[in-house]
């Protein structure tokens, strides 16, 4: 299993960290990372992530502006509580949450955003495969 | 009910309890300057305790030279005081510290606070 | 799908903001950062100032009669004059009003400055905008009664500017100056005008608030305990480094010609007093229409919101879509007859922002943003994935 063929699924706000996106959907920046955007990170459902997880990727990296910067005002405190189980609605209980990574990266915060989603994808490479479900 | 008051968690709370309502009366009391006639039993206390004592060196006791520059300052800024007043140029001293008390707070407060904002957050594995 | 995000006029402006946001965000976190309470700001000081006015409220007297001053009757400027200098913490408290009242006109200023560099005063915010310019008036007005309610020299000459500057509005000048003096001249009378005018509309400025808040869902009112401190202590070491001083008794035998200006609050004195009145009144209602028209006239052509809509067959009436909506774009109402469920999400187009907040919200899939339906994300999601490599 090479780590070339996992893909990290990236879905962010596009008013968030600026991230570059080629035509197909991938960060040039991270290797193995492919890219959704939002207009606001409150639209990401928990039921995406979990698509996501179920259709293969290694990771999803959920990505808004700072908490208290949202220009939506509160859609990345939204996505926040319901990722932690605070809001509904929230992540099934099988859902692996070691997979998921949660930035809040305002835009000139690039370098913050490589260097973070690019441990996590070192980390998630550690971890044991997704049991099958 | 009872139990729980006379239980030694009970009892230290009432104590505090207690100390915080006696400190409040002391404030409004230091307000009039300690003044008034004690019945005989709480003067006998308090001087046989030192209180007195310590009122009267610390508590109220305007030391003179001690704000002596800051009262310079403010009279160079014009603050005056009405010879019959009973408002002072301490009270902008007392101000000034409250405010410098505040901003030590307010960096206190920050710096432990600043711990637990995020800009990445790790879901906690369910059990 | 890229939107207004990269090309909106005050593109540069935004960016800067950012830039000055991620240094402060590297001093203090997004949980302190004071530019995320902008909104809060202002309404804290609200508070310090209906506390500390209510206390100088106490003790101070609306006349400005000193024909029996020798009898030791009082007046505004000796009642003043008593909260500051005999009064304990009077001085000091007639300082935190004066500064809670300046500071408040920053951070409005730093408020107003914020949302519009950041885009955040167009379309559905519209509402935002204009009560919260009427909010700026009302508040440097209520500052200007404050100043006459002093009654030295300043008050006089201010009022005096004021009423010449009310009398020269062609047809309702003479009645708005009788209005604001409370007859034809100056008399006791007129500062009890003063005082209500004060007082009245400091409270019709939570009317306004009521307003400004309307349309947003959990408004950020109050900053956090270590931000109130330090805006607290702002205050109060301005009170001890400028502490304040009333000028000489205001005498209406006298007519004072200069005087020291608040720049936060009386600009428009600065300004009268350097120009015919015609074209003060020109420049300051040319300028507050031009204000109040930005939303309109920065972007002629504004990109259409895409609005929200819901799946009328899907929705099961949860309300959770309604609860986190932050614009309060969403009302339940009662289900169609035949339908299983008792409620059914609706969205207000006008107030829709199209952040799609209710599409997270939803677990049933049942509302949608036109131009990326949940459908959609779910297909690309599947695509990237199977396109490896
Ligand atoms: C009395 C003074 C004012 C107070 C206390 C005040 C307070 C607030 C608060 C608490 C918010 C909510 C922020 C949030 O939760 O996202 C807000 C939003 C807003 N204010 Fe004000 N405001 C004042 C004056 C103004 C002025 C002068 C303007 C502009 C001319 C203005 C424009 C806006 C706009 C456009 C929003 C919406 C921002 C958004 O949707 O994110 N406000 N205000
Ligand atoms: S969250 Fe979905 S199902 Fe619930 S009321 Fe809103 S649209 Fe309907
Ligand atoms: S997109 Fe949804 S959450 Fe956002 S303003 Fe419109 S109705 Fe409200």
């Amino acid at each position: 299993m090479s780590d070339a063929q996992k893909t990290v699924i990236t879905l962010i706000c596009e008013r968030a960290v600026e991230v570059n996106v080629d035509g197909g959907g991938a960060c040039p920046d991270v290797p193995g990372m492919k890219v959704i955007k939002f207009p606001c990170s409150g639209m990401i459902q928990p039921l995406m992530i979990e698509a996501a997880l179920k259709n293969g990727a290694e990771g999803v990296v959920v990505c808004g502006c700072q908490i208290g910067d949202c220009y939506y005002r509160e859609g990345n405190r939204m996505i926040r509580e319901r990722l932690l189980g605070d809001r509904p609605p929230t992540m099934k209980k099988g859902t692996d949450r070691r997979r998921i990574l949660a930035l809040w990266l305002a835009r000139p915060q690039k370098d913050r955003f490589i260097s973070e989603s690019k441990e996590f994808i070192a980390k998630l490479g550690s971890l044991p495969a997704p049991e099958a479900k | 009910m009872i139990k729980y008051i006379l239980s030694p968690k009970g009892i230290i709370l009432l104590a505090f309890a207690g100390a915080v309502i006696a400190v409040s009366v002391l404030m409004a009391w230091s307000e009039l300057g300690f003044s008034g006639t004690l019945p005989d039993w709480l003067t006998d206390l308090t001087t046989r305790i030192g209180l007195h004592g310590l009122i009267s060196e610390s508590f109220n006791n305007l030391k003179p030279g001690l704000g002596g520059d800051l009262t310079k300052f403010l009279e160079g800024k014009g603050v005056s005081v009405n010879p019959k007043s009973t408002a002072s140029l301490g009270d902008y001293g007392y101000i000034l510290f409250m405010g410098i008390a505040l901003v030590i707070a307010g960096i206190a407060i920050m710096i432990i606070g600043k711990e637990d904002a995020e800009e990445k957050t790790v879901i906690p594995v369910k059990k | 799908m890229q939107k207004i995000v990269d090309n909106h006029p005050l593109k540069a402006f935004n960016s800067l903001t950012l830039m000055l946001e991620n240094i402060t965000n590297k001093v203090m976190t997004s949980k302190y950062n004071p530019f995320y309470y902008h909104g809060a700001l202002p309404q804290y000081y609200l508070w310090v100032l209906y506390l500390s006015g209510l206390l100088l409220f106490a003790y101070y007297i609306p006349t400005i009669d000193n024909a029996y001053f020798s009898k030791n009757l009082v007046n505004a400027w000796t009642s003043v004059d008593y909260i500051t200098k005999s009064l304990p913490f009077g001085g000091v408290i007639r300082g935190i009003h004066r500064y809670a009242g300046d500071a408040m006109v920053i951070t409005i200023f730093l408020h107003a400055i914020r949302v519009w560099f950041t885009d955040r005063y167009r379309q559905y915010r519209w509402l935002q905008w204009v009560s919260g310019i009427i909010l700026a008036i009302f508040v440097l007005f209520i500052g200007q009664t404050g100043y006459y309610l002093v009654w030295d020299e300043r008050s006089l000459l201010l009022t005096r500017m004021t009423a010449g500057a009310f009398e020269a509005i062609p047809f309702i000048g003479s009645g708005l100056k009788t209005w604001f003096l409370n007859g034809d001249q100056i008399t006791n009378l007129t500062l009890s005008n003063f005082l209500f005018i004060h007082i009245g509309l400091s409270f019709f400025l939570l009317f306004g608030l009521w307003v400004h808040y309307l349309r947003m869902t959990r408004p950020v009112m109050t900053p956090p305990p270590a931000v109130n401190y330090i805006l607290t202590a702002f205050v109060l070491i301005c009170v001890f480094l400028f502490p304040i001083n009333s000028g000489q008794m205001a005498d209406l035998n006298t007519q004072p010609n200069a005087f020291e200006i608040d720049w936060f609050f009386l600009f428009p004195y600065a300004l009268l007093s350097q120009m015919p009145v015609g074209a003060y009144w020109a420049v300051m209602v040319l300028g507050t229409v031009a204000i109040t028209a930005l939303p309109w006239i920065m972007i002629p052509k504004q990109p259409a919101i895409e609005t929200a809509e819901v799946v009328l067959n899907k929705c099961t009436g949860c309300s959770l879509c309604y609860k986190d909506c932050p614009y309060q774009a969403i009302e339940m109402v009662p289900a169609p007859a035949g339908s299983r469920f008792k409620l059914l999400a609706t969205v207000k187009d006008f107030r829709c922002s199209g952040c799609g907040v209710c599409v997270g919200a939803c677990a049933f899939d049942a509302i949608d943003l036109p131009d990326l339906p949940d459908a959609e994300v779910n297909a690309k999601i599947k695509a990237l994935l199977e396109a490896k490599g």
